[in-house]
This record gives structure tokens, C-alpha cells and sequence, in this order.
């Protein structure tokens, strides 16, 4: 893909195949990231089994398609891709987010941003005013520099408050090691607290 | 027992007749129990004569009161509690100056026609009200007649037998009171079902027919692209190719999105504005998510104006989302090359901000608890920033 070609540093593209089986074995199985096209899956009601098959074999994805849902966005993160982009947002948020799966982070997209801020599961996690502040400036703007103006603080705080929330999201629901590895890296880098962590809903 | 909203559908109207037959066959019966051959035939016994007098005209009213109502198509409303602890009051008063062993006989006339009479006033109350009311009355007159040593089982049996009557068949027309109106109540619902099955599915087929229509939309603009490119006629390394290809996928993605199952009319004006700014060849996203109730018109037009004239300034390219979330209902633009926009009002607040040759249009409203109240120009705030 010619994004990944233009990227600075690039990223090399060992394989790309429409079988997910490619990347268990070589080449594809050297690979850092794994971006995965939910429509591969040929039944419908299966687009959740390759990833979650992914996730368990501890390898790091980000989910790239065509499906716009909310539910479909939340649940792919609840089941451990570090990053969903939808493929409206790939030309500015693909090469990004497979950059971030590559250290172990997370990446949210404005489109996962509106979702996350609109789950009304009843697990999903708590958020502060000023991370749903965040994620609704950011899915509205698309642009790190207008949504922080807009709120009045710097781009820098601004990605700490939609990780910080990505981090709660990671927090909650089914466990996988992708996900633990994202909250010990955000308690790491000082992003959250463990106060913060435990804090769950309250309804 | 069904409680029934009045009168707002075709099912309860359909019941009405029925239960007004009934309320003036109880109401003719309650008459004709009053007829006073008892009260004659034993004015000797009665110590005094006036306390039965009394109570005998005391019902007369209710039941010729009754009849009034009946003819003006009313009910007794509040009024029936405190003239029903009257009659039960001025009926135990009466019994009391009947001499017991004489409360079996036709000189408790009163045991025969309180039935009725507390029927017209509970008419329209729940069953067990009736029932309850029947009891005490029951009970009251079996408590005076216990009080009886004579012969107690011959004495019983006359009152088990004239109670068949007296609490009998009032309490069966109450219980053929109480179906009719469980019916009706149930044909009501079941008529607001099929009613609103009715409203989904024409609501469905319009939205599939328009959907429909901008589907077709696809075969003018999509379809002579394809072919170009199928019998390469069109050249995929053109940039006007290119452009036309990426607003075409570009309304696909917008399409195949659109899942709601109930018009909203503001998604509606939304999607309107994108349909015009995509045929003068501006590549649009959109994104819906969230919930929110329908705004009142006004907010909905000032929810809209700003986002709507920067999406019909853009230059080549813009974002449009709508995000309904934590009690803030949004409509933002994001596009290239657009002129400054108006500022909010009627409660909406709108705000402007530039990065480069990106114009961000955000308008917000807050939403109300209830969307029809009146003069939202209280709140009304407009303010800009701009970003780096």
C-alpha cells in the first residue's frame, strides 16, 4: 500500500493476502502489526472470530473496514485491537495507528472517538467531563489543533485525555494481554493512576 | 382491574353503550327496590318511624340524582365518598330500629335495595370497591341478626337466602361491569398495537422508497464511472477521475451508513445539505452517533444554519458529523475554503475555529427534558475561537 510506502520512517508490507491464515506463517507471521479487514470473514456473525483469534495468539492489530458502527467499533476494542479506522479516516489515521500498535499503544480515530463517547453498554467505563470534552472535540473536528483550541488547552493534553479514556476502555470487559499491556504502559508513563483505573460506573 | 384513559380511542368509545345499558338498568332496578310496600306494610313495627323514613328518602335521592346524571351523561365523581358513608351510616341507623327478630322479614326492606343503591354510586369504580362495599353491608345486618337467640338457624337460612338477592345480583352485574370494561380495555390496546404497526410499516416503506431513490441516484453518477474504467475509456491515473471516483465512494459509504428505521428530521436536513454539496463536487464524510430527541423547529434550524453554510462553501472537501451525547446534541462542519458563518441563536451555541484552510463550524444545543418548552432565547450564547 502506498501509504505505507510514503510513510517517514516507512513501513514495510510483508504480506498482504485476502487469507487471514497468512499471517500465522512466513513472512506474515514476523510482522508487527496486523491490519485487519473485518469484511474478510466470509459468514456474517464470524467478523470477530479472526480478531479475537489474533488477539489471543498475542499479536497486535488494527482493525481497518468499511463498517462505520458504533457497536462494531467498541466491540473490536473491547476484544483487544489496539486501534479500529474506518476506511473514510485511512489516508490520515491508518499509517498512524499501525505506527502506535507497533510500540504496544493505542490510536483512536475520530470515528472511535464518537463511539466510545456514545456507548451506552452497561460495562462500558466511566469517563471525566474532560475526556468526553476531549473525544467529542476530536470526533467533530478531526484535527488535534482545532479541537484543542476550541477547549482551551494544548494538543499534547488533549491526546492525554482521549488516551486516558482508550486506557478505561482497556480496562474494562473481556481480558487479553494486547489490552493489559496498554494499561501498564499508561500506568508506566504516568498517563493514569491506579485510583483512576479503579473507578468503574456507577449505575 | 383495568384502569381506563377516557374516551381517546375507537375500541373504548365501542364499549360506552354498553356500560351506560348497564348503568341504567341498575338505576331502574335500584327504583324499583325502593318501591315502599315493606315500609307500609310494617310501619307499626318500626321504633322510630322517622329513621326509616329518612333513610328511605335518603336513597330515593341517590337514585333520582342518579337519573339526572345519567340523562346529563355524568358521573358522581368525588362526591359519591362522602354520600356513600351517608348511606351506609343512615342504613344501620334504620336497622337498628327494626326489632331483630323481624330483620329476616320484609321489614328489612333496606337489606334488599342498599345493594343497588351502592352500586349507581361505585358503579365506575374498581371491583373490589363494590365487593368491599357489599361485605360491610353483609356483615352489619348478619351482626344484627347473631345478636337474635331465637331459633338462629331458621333466622340464618332467611338471611342466606334474601342475601342471594340483596348481595347477589348486585355483585353480578358489577362483575359483568367489570368484564365488559376489561374487554374494552383490551380492544383498546390491542387497537393501539395494530395502529401503531400500521404507522411503523408506512413510516418503513417510506424510507425504504427514498432510500430507493438515491440509490438510483448511484446508476447516473456511478455506474458511467465503472464503465469508463471497465472499457478504459477512463484513465484511474486522471486526478479528475480520481476526484469524481472518491465523491462517488464517498456517497456510497454515506448510503450503505444510513440504517435508521425512524425519520429524523434533522439527519434529514443534514443529509440534504451533503447531496447538494456533493453534486457541485465536494467530497463529503458523514458520521451520525448517539441518541437524541427531536429539537423544536427553531432549534433545529439554528442547529443547522451555521454548519450548513460552511458545508455549502467548501472548496474540494468536508467532514459533516452529528453526535448526540451526554445531553448535548452537536451538528459540526469541518471544511476547506469556507467563509465565516453566522452566529448561534435560540439556545444554540455555535462555535468557529481555523487552522490553515480548515474552517471548523460547531453547533451545540443542550438538550432539554422537555424538546416543546418555550423561549429558549434565555441561553442563547455565541462565541469564537481560533485555533493556531
Amino acid at each position: 500500500m502506498s501509504w505505507f510506502d510514503h510513510a517517514d520512517p516507512p513501513i514495510d508490507v510483508l504480506v498482504a493476502d485476502d487469507r487471514i491464515s497468512a499471517v500465522w506463517h512466513p513472512p506474515g507471521s514476523d510482522a508487527d502489526v496486523v491490519v485487519l479487514d473485518l469484511q474478510l470473514t466470509p459468514t456474517r456473525g464470524q467478523e470477530f472470530t479472526a480478531l479475537r483469534a489474533l488477539v489471543d495468539g498475542g499479536r497486535r492489530v488494527v482493525v481497518y473496514t468499511q463498517d462505520l458502527s458504533r457497536d462494531t467499533a467498541v466491540r473490536c476494542i473491547d476484544i483487544g485491537a489496539l486501534a479500529f479506522v474506518t476506511k473514510s479516516e485511512g489516508k490520515e489515521h491508518l499509517v498512524a495507528a499501525v505506527r502506535a500498535a507497533a510500540g504496544g499503544r493505542s490510536y483512536t480515530p475520530p470515528a472511535l472517538s464518537g463511539s466510545m463517547l456514545t456507548d451506552d453498554a452497561p460495562e462500558r467505563p466511566q469517563l471525566t467531563a474532560q475526556e468526553s470534552a476531549a473525544l467529542r472535540a476530536w470526533f467533530n473536528s478531526s484535527s488535534k489543533n482545532l479541537a484543542a483550541a476550541q477547549l482551551g488547552i494544548s494538543p499534547k493534553t488533549l491526546e492525554t485525555y482521549i488516551s486516558r479514556a482508550r486506557v478505561r476502555y482497556a480496562n474494562v470487559g473481556r481480558a487479553a494481554k494486547t489490552k493489559s499491556d496498554l494499561v501498564a504502559r499508561a500506568l508506566e508513563d504516568g498517563l493514569v493512576g491506579l485510583d483512576d483505573l479503579a473507578s468503574r460506573p456507577e449505575e | 382491574m383495568v384502569a381506563l384513559s377516557r374516551g381517546d380511542d375507537g375500541a373504548q368509545v365501542a364499549a360506552e353503550p354498553f356500560l351506560r345499558g348497564l348503568r341504567i338498568a341498575v338505576c331502574v332496578i335500584a327504583g324499583f327496590v325502593l318501591i315502599p310496600s315493606g315500609l307500609i306494610r310494617n310501619a307499626d313495627v318500626y321504633r322510630p318511624l322517622g329513621v326509616q323514613l329518612a333513610a328511605w328518602a335518603l336513597l330515593a335521592a341517590v337514585v333520582a340524582v342518579e337519573a339526572v346524571l345519567l340523562v346529563r351523561h355524568r358521573s358522581w365523581g368525588r362526591a359519591r365518598y362522602p354520600v356513600l358513608v351517608l348511606v351506609l351510616a343512615t342504613s344501620v341507623a334504620a336497622l337498628l330500629t327494626i326489632p331483630p327478630e323481624q330483620a329476616t322479614s320484609s321489614a328489612n326492606w333496606i337489606y334488599g335495595a342498599l345493594g343497588w343503591t351502592g352500586l349507581i354510586l361505585l358503579f365506575d369504580r374498581p371491583l373490589p370497591w363494590i365487593g368491599g362495599f357489599l361485605a360491610v353491608h353483609g356483615l352489619s345486618t348478619a351482626l344484627v341478626v347473631i345478636g337474635v337467640d331465637r331459633a338462629p338457624a331458621d333466622i340464618g337460612l332467611n338471611l342466606l337466602v334474601a342475601s342471594l338477592g340483596a348481595l347477589g345480583f348486585p355483585l353480578a352485574t358489577a362483575l359483568a361491569t367489570a368484564t365488559v370494561r376489561r374487554v374494552a380495555g383490551q380492544a383498546a390496546a390491542a387497537s393501539r398495537a395494530a395502529q401503531q404497526v400500521r404507522t411503523e410499516e408506512a413510516v418503513a416503506v417510506e424510507l425504504h422508497r427514498a432510500r430507493q431513490d438515491r440509490f438510483a441516484g448511484l446508476h447516473d453518477s456511478a455506474l458511467p464511472l465503472l464503465r469508463g474504467l471497465a472499457d478504459r475509456t477512463l484513465d484511474p491515473a486522471d486526478p479528475d477521475v480520481q476526484r469524481a471516483c472518491a465523491i462517488e465512494a464517498a456517497r456510497m459509504r454515506r448510503l450503505f451508513a444510513e440504517t435508521d428505521e425512524t425519520p429524523d428530521p434533522l439527519l434529514h436536513e443534514v443529509r440534504h445539505g451533503v447531496d447538494f454539496a456533493e453534486r457541485r463536487g465536494v467530497i463529503v464524510e458523514m458520521q451520525a452517533r448517539g441518541r437524541w430527541p427531536a429539537p423544536p423547529p427553531a432549534v433545529r434550524r439554528a442547529l443547522l444554519e451555521a454548519p450548513m453554510a460552511a458545508l455549502a462553501t467548501a472548496a474540494t472537501r468536508a467532514r459533516v458529523t452529528v453526535l448526540g451525547a451526554d445531553d448535548v446534541l452537536s451538528v459540526s462542519v469541518v471544511a476547506d475554503g469556507a467563509v465565516e458563518p453566522s452566529s448561534g441563536a435560540d439556545g444554540v451555541e455555535v462555535q468557529t475555529a481555523r487552522d490553515q484552510d480548515q474552517m471548523w463550524v460547531e453547533a451545540r444545543w443542550t438538550i432539554q427534558p422537555t424538546p416543546a418548552s418555550p423561549s429558549p432565547s434565555s441561553t442563547t450564547t455565541a462565541r469564537s475561537a481560533t485555533g493556531s
